[in-house]
């Protein structure tokens, strides 16, 4: 049943109907808010952007750099090497966790400085924020792009006497090397994202002042259609450009194509 | 770092306790912002499923392997991992021209509803694409119209796969913050997490809010397992 027949027209219409409309009001949107952003980008000097571009583009690769392979290697443990209901337990705290939302990580975050008596947040320290924030959601990542792994290839690995903890390293990581990668780019884009931690860092800690800090904290003050309400616009361009261009520089792989095997097998 | 992690939960929810045990009077402020926050998820989720599912359906039966079809896809997928803070400033756009709506609390359940329109869309057509094809042809030779078929079989059958993307969709709603900010920003119906944005770090209301918000995401995930786990699709005994 691929398409609807003519004997019933009136679903099909409906469906097309809102389609549409969904379609091109978000077009037209995207478009007003393109407008601005452009609009932003020719009024402003682009020097004015630069600094808090920069803070979002270091905060990021911290927290990549922080929190992307500690979150891989749990993955391996969840996927790989934990057994029976362990597994289970793994991945249910790693869910919670993904879920929990960024306000009560920056909360947790400027609690816990506040114990250990830091004073001024910097960048480093915003880095380790997100970078505890992205763990959970890049090991998910991992440990579904783990589980795409074909069992016939641990079955041949352990086959020829490689232990499970040789079998994760050596075989399986290694075949679903894209996947892994496609996660620390989710996780780079979730860190360059994340909204109301840093925003919370910045104005009671004194942290960096990045892309999305600065965009929550001027958006209520700029007046509409100025200049200034503008490059708000344009900061979130650069923002899109940075989180999307590195989503897809690590695009996920296609969905299970015959040559993710190795050629041996077949 | 598992164990990290679980601590984390944990001490956010004993803080809560604590707070709790020692301002008693916390209490009432958290459960208000707890019931416009499950109000205003609740809203939002109602106004992303119809078309949702429309646009769901529209993928999964009409345009199927068209081009367009494979570019909405694509649209979708990536709208779902914009930054929330982008969807703030497309509801900002959208409610600051029609003025009027901005810095209500409709326009919160907007914006949220905006926000998880993509996923609930592309997660609803995975639903959809994954009822067996010989239910549907065992619908149609027995006599039903296509329309028939799809609102009494195919959607049926898909309802368990969208009620798990609805589940995921209130978790995202109670947890986001930023876009609410961006139309709402000096509500008075602020939820739980504007209500945790803007009290005082060291504060017994903080700290209780921040534990609801823990809880909140444990009982998501816990109702979002629980549905994926019986939802494998199966063909009703009758056919077998």
């Amino acid at each position: 049943m691929n398409a609807l027949g003519a004997g019933d027209r009136w679903l099909a219409r409906a469906l097309r109907a809102v389609a549409a409309l969904l379609l091109t009001g978000s077009a037209a949107l995207a478009a007003a808010m393109l407008a601005r952003g452009v609009h932003g980008l020719v009024e402003t000097d682009l020097r004015a952007l630069l600094p808090a571009t920069r803070a979002t583009l270091s905060c990021a690769v911290v927290a990549t750099a922080l929190g992307a392979l500690p979150g891989m290697a749990v993955a391996v443990y969840t996927a790989e090497l934990s057994e029976g209901p362990w597994r289970e337990r793994a991945v249910r705290v790693l869910e919670v966790c993904a879920a929990l939302p960024g306000v009560v990580f920056g909360f947790a975050a400027l609690r816990l400085l506040g114990l250990l008596g830091v004073g001024r947040v910097s960048t480093l320290v915003t880095g380790v924020v997100l970078a505890v924030m992205i763990l959970p959601t890049v090991a998910l990542l991992s440990v579904e792009a783990l589980r795409g792994a074909p069992e016939a290839l641990r079955e041949a690995s352990e086959a020829l006497g490689a232990s499970a903890w040789q079998t994760a390293w050596r075989v399986v990581v290694p075949s679903r090397w894209r996947g892994l990668a496609a996660a620390a780019g989710a996780g780079f884009a979730r860190a360059a994202g994340e909204t109301v931690a840093v925003q919370l860092l910045a104005s009671r800690g004194g942290g960096p002042r990045t892309l999305t800090a600065r965009i929550i904290d001027e958006l209520p003050r700029a007046p509409t259609s100025s200049p200034w309400n503008h490059s708000l616009f344009a900061m979130s361009l650069m923002l899109l450009i940075l989180s999307t261009g590195v989503a897809l520089l690590a695009r996920p792989p296609a969905r299970s194509s015959p040559s993710d095997e190795p050629s041996s097998l077949r | 770092m598992l164990l990290g992690l679980a601590a984390l939960l944990g001490a956010l929810l004993l803080a809560g306790a604590l707070g709790l045990r020692a301002h008693p009077e916390a209490l009432r402020p958290a459960l208000l912002a707890l019931g416009r926050s499950a109000r205003l998820a609740l809203l939002s989720t109602a106004l992303a499923l119809g078309p949702a599912l429309a646009l769901g359906l529209w993928l999964a039966r009409v345009a199927d392997t068209s081009r367009l079809a494979r570019a909405v896809r694509g649209a979708l997928d990536a709208a779902s991992a914009l930054p929330a803070v982008v969807f703030g400033l497309a509801g900002w756009t959208l409610f600051s021209a029609a003025s009027g709506l901005h810095g209500t609390a409709l326009s919160m359940a907007l914006v949220l509803a905006m926000l998880n329109l993509p996923s609930l869309a592309s997660l609803s057509e995975r639903a959809l694409q994954a009822v067996p094809h010989e239910l549907e042809e065992a619908s149609l030779a027995l006599g039903a119209s296509q329309s028939e078929t799809i609102l009494r079989v195919s959607l049926p059958l898909a309802s368990r796969g969208v009620l798990a993307a609805v589940t995921l969709c209130l978790g995202r709603a109670f947890a986001e913050c930023a876009p609410l900010l961006c139309v709402a920003p000096d509500t008075p119906e602020a939820p739980l997490t504007v209500m945790l944005w803007r009290a005082p770090t060291d504060s017994a209301e903080a700290a209780v809010s921040a534990s609801l918000l823990a809880a909140l995401a444990l009982a998501t995930t816990a109702a979002g397992h629980r549905l994926r786990r019986g939802g494998d699709i199966r063909a009703p005994g009758v056919l077998r």
